[in-house]
């Protein structure tokens, strides 16, 4: 569990995270979606205490992050690839991070055996690819099988193999109970795999919903009548584009709704598709609403 | 079941041993380990062989061992500040301060592994020196003793130098995080307060200044009156205050520092 009250970070006159309140829930994946410069990052360091906040909290498990006694028992975070030493071995990274906590050699291999590291883990980090380089972070972050698992971009780098690999990982992972973060620009990756989500724009939340009550909402019906004056407002949809005419494309509606007022009204109705939104669409839509809100505010 | 209530929990013990495992595991502070020992070996071992070739007699009780302390001290301020930039410019650091998150820990957690690593092996270091040099003036009938006023300390009192040199290093580095930054901080806090402190009025203000005092322990005679030194102890006890005021004040620096 993941908890952010007020949580705010100003560097100078410039805010990253702005008074961000909102919750992480265990057993289930939370996908964390923001254009670049959103805040995401910096949100994953204030949980993982790498960073102060300028004012409000970050609690996991109920507490700050530094005062766990055993940190790495209770957050596993992945905040930057190639986060290692280059002349050390992958075996030799693990064992230090490892022994911080008192947990053994037998660990160590465990989680590179997980990863799939196993051949390699005498070599060291210097040759390795990307996709290396991200499944040995994955390797520190389940080192010490922690309730909680964060990471910032885990399936940069990651053939189709890895992708699908760290799908099923984090999905496991949700299915046991722990909290799953993670963040991504790829939005058809997160479509798959988060089924929550959790919208950041210009530091501040956007949405905190599940993942098909947001592409629902971003959903719309594409009407067709020669009287779609008529039917926008007997719909309260005033807003409702037309385009050519006689297209009315209608949010908030369901296509039968749309035709029961129709047919009470004795309109006429050539078409009416329901058009269902991909993540990407209402990703889009809303992180553009921001913008455009902030355009006009201003 | 005490070992699963005590497993994942970071204590200071736990931290040295994952530094230790760090300082051996990256090619770079070995070579400055192995290079520092060099550097204490090798110029000892020539001072020796000089004595025995100038044929003056036994001017130096120490043989020359402590010939190559000032050039290892490079050396040594290297590892200590390398163990904490490299760290910065690799990016470990932010999965080093996940794991262990309270800073103040890792400062000295680092800084005993540190002191431990350099003040063993350069005390071996030193070993290794004077029983070299004393195998090389026996060659000309001359023997050095340990038991002669001062050497033994002197030794000791080289070790304990490099070492403190070295956690100076460690400071930096967590101040400045870039090697040659740190490095480049570091020297000419060793080196310009004695340039400048000739300029001062009160020549008794120099024997304060950091590398004087440090260098005080390795001082054969006590009286500190012909050196210009402060006396071997009190020397080491301000050297240990500067090093302990700098890291104490890294830490506090850290903590509140965005990783």
């Amino acid at each position: 569990m993941i908890e952010l009250t007020n949580l705010t970070k100003r560097y100078g006159a410039k805010t990253a995270v702005d008074h961000l309140t909102v919750s992480i829930r265990p057993g289930v994946v939370t996908g964390f979606l923001g254009p670049n410069g959103a805040g995401k990052s910096t949100t994953m360091r204030m949980i993982l205490g790498l960073d102060h906040p300028t004012s409000g909290l970050a609690l996991v498990n109920g507490r700050r992050y530094a005062g766990h006694p055993a940190p790495l028992h209770e957050v596993g975070g992945l905040l930057e690839a190639k986060a290692f030493h280059p002349g050390r071995s992958a075996y030799h990274h693990l064992l230090a991070l490892a022994t911080t906590g008192g947990y053994g050699k037998q660990r160590v291999r465990e989680v590179l055996a997980m990863v799939g590291l196993h051949d390699v883990a005498g070599h060291r980090t210097r040759g390795f690819s990307l996709g290396m380089a991200q499944r040995l972070g994955i390797a520190a972050a389940l080192l010490g099988d922690p309730a909680v698992v964060i990471l910032d971009e885990p399936v940069n780098g990651l053939d189709p193999d890895g992708v699908r690999w760290i799908r099923e990982l984090l999905r496991n992972l949700a299915a046991q109970g722990r909290t799953v973060f993670l963040s991504s620009h790829l939005m058809s990756e997160m479509a798959l795999t988060a089924d929550r989500l959790v919208v950041l724009g210009r530091g501040r939340l956007l949405a905190d919903m599940s993942m098909t009550d947001l592409t629902a909402g971003a959903s719309v019906v594409r009407v067709r009548s020669p009287q779609a004056d008529q039917l926008r407002l007997l719909l309260g949809a005033p807003d409702a584009p037309i385009a050519g005419g006689d297209l009315l494309s209608v949010s908030g509606r369901t296509a039968e709704e749309i035709a029961r007022t129709a047919a009470a009204n004795r309109l006429l109705v050539t078409e009416l598709t329901p058009v269902h939104a991909s993540l990407e669409d209402a990703y889009l839509s809303l992180t553009h609403d921001d913008v455009e809100y902030r355009r006009a505010a201003a | 079941m005490s070992t699963i209530a005590t497993v994942g929990r970071v204590r200071l013990e736990r931290v040295v041993s994952s530094e230790l495992i760090k300082l051996r595991t990256a090619r770079s502070t070995v070579w400055a380990v192995i290079s520092a020992a060099l550097l204490v070996i090798a110029p000892g071992a020539f001072a020796a062989v000089g004595l025995v070739v100038q044929r003056a007699g036994l001017t130096d009780p120490l043989g020359g061992s402590l010939t190559g302390i000032s050039a290892a001290s490079y050396a040594v301020a290297a590892f200590g500040v390398l163990t904490v930039s490299g760290e910065y410019s690799s990016g470990t650091i932010k999965t080093t301060f996940a794991a262990v998150p309270r800073r103040a820990q890792l400062v000295f957690g680092k800084a005993a592994a540190v002191a431990a690593t350099v003040g063993t092996t350069m005390l071996a270091a030193v070993a290794v020196t004077y029983a070299v040099a004393s195998a090389i003036v026996a060659t000309d009938g001359l023997s050095l003793s340990l038991t002669a006023p001062g050497v033994a300390r002197a030794l000791v009192g080289a070790a304990l130098y490099l070492t403190g040199i070295a956690l100076l290093g460690v400071a930096f580095g967590w101040l400045l995080r870039s090697t040659a930054g740190s490095l480049a901080a570091l020297i000419g806090f060793l080196v310009v307060p004695s340039i400048v402190g000739v300029l001062l009025p009160d020549a008794a203000v120099v024997a304060y200044l950091p590398d004087k005092a440090g260098a005080a322990i390795m001082q054969l005679t006590t009286d500190g009156q012909s050196s210009g030194l402060l006396g071997p102890w009190a020397g080491l006890a301000v050297f240990a205050g500067y090093v302990a005021a700098i890291l104490a004040g890294a830490a506090l620096l850290v903590r509140r520092r965005d990783a």
